[in-house]
């Protein structure tokens, strides 16, 4: 019935692989790389991830059909992060009132009426990280929106 | 007329399809369970990047040691299960129950160390509310939020895993299943393995990247 099977050898080196990543992941966690830290801890889970989905969920041994299901589950969710990181990535924090006024951002009369109460952007700021680091200050405009 | 077997269902032509029916099935709901998931994920993305700083520093405050101890259990159930589906396919009923025992032992360890690991987390003071522990501002609470919500989100799922695996072994060894015919066990197998995938990304997000700090 099913002809296209899998080998118990190979499901022993699959985990024998799952656990050297693992191994792995660790290990490099100790090291301070910077972004290459999340890089390598993401890169090495797709690997773990790919080996699991591959040999013990067989997918690679499975028909189009249900590589196709398989598949369509991440692809919603990668439409689902880009959208969603499209509007968090491209935010930026709110000047407070009293900074000068920046020239090239000004189009439209919603921002005109900004202009006027010395607002600059128009984007409710959402990362205090920034604020407490960097030279902005924290200022929630939600109220503005809503008059 | 031939006769059909019992365990082919009277809406399937021949066995071949009753068993690509199931796959796709269950395929089609760990798909809705990404998506399950994949919200818990795409809430953590977008917090730490609002905080990464309290992020990084935050996860220092998870156990490492129960972190990859539960990982490694984990990886050692899936084998063990991908062992038992590969019986199942060979009619090896004794070798089937062995391995779905196992799993399902490994699971209840894996619950165990959750709880250890829980129970020190509410001693530290790691839970969000008047009693949070941690200096700073929201981006510390907030971590805790995704780790309290994504763990306790996928540890309700291994104890479904258990009791679905719990069933498998009770009807395998009522010798329900054989070489022709074993569609609940590889689908409960692939509910498995998906429940091992998500904590193969919950561990790096949670426990490791603050971890050189």
């Amino acid at each position: 019935m099913n002809t296209r099977t899998v080998s118990s050898k190979t499901l022993w080196i699959t985990w024998a692989s799952l656990v050297v990543l693992l191994g792995l992941t660790w290990f490099a966690a100790r090291f301070d790389l910077g972004s290459g830290n999340t890089i390598i801890a993401l890169c090495i889970a797709g690997a773990k991830m790919l080996l699991v989905l591959s040999f013990f969920m067989r997918v690679r041994y499975s028909s189009r059909l249900v590589l196709i299901f398989a598949c369509a589950g991440f692809i919603w969710w990668m439409i689902f992060i880009s959208l969603a990181m499209t509007d968090y990535l491209t935010r930026q924090p709110v000047r407070p009132y009293n900074r000068p006024f920046n020239q090239s951002s000004t189009t439209g009369s919603g921002r005109m009426r900004m202009k006027r109460r010395g607002i600059a952007k128009c984007d409710v700021f959402y990362a205090p990280d920034m604020a407490r680091s960097g030279d902005f200050e924290w200022h929630d405009l939600s109220n503005e929106f809503i008059r | 007329m031939s006769e059909s077997p019992a365990w082919l269902r009277e809406q399937f032509d021949s066995p071949e399809q009753q068993q690509e029916a199931s796959r796709l099935g269950i395929w089609a709901f760990l798909a809705t369970e990404i998506m399950f998931f994949g919200g818990l994920f795409v809430g953590y993305i977008v917090y730490r990047h609002a905080y990464p700083h309290a992020f990084a520093a935050s996860s220092r405050h998870t156990n490492i040691l129960y972190g990859t101890i539960n990982t490694a259990i984990l990886l050692t159930s899936s084998l063990s299960m991908a062992l038992a589906v590969h019986a199942a396919e060979r009619g090896e009923t004794k070798r089937l129950v062995k391995n779905t025992l196992f799993t399902v032992l490994l699971a209840t360890a894996f619950l165990g160390v959750k709880a250890l690991e829980y129970a020190e987390d509410f001693r530290e003071g790691l839970v969000p509310g008047p009693g949070f522990s941690l200096q700073g501002g929201k981006g510390e609470e907030l971590f805790f939020y995704f780790y309290w919500a994504m763990t306790g989100l996928h540890a309700i799922h291994v104890l479904i895993g258990i009791g679905l695996l719990s069933t498998i072994a009770v009807m395998a060894a009522r010798n329900r299943f054989s070489a022709q015919y074993h569609n609940p066990v590889e689908v409960a197998g692939l509910y498995w393995h998906f429940v091992d995938i998500v904590w193969i990304y919950l561990y790096p997000l949670l426990y490791l990247i603050g971890r050189h700090l």
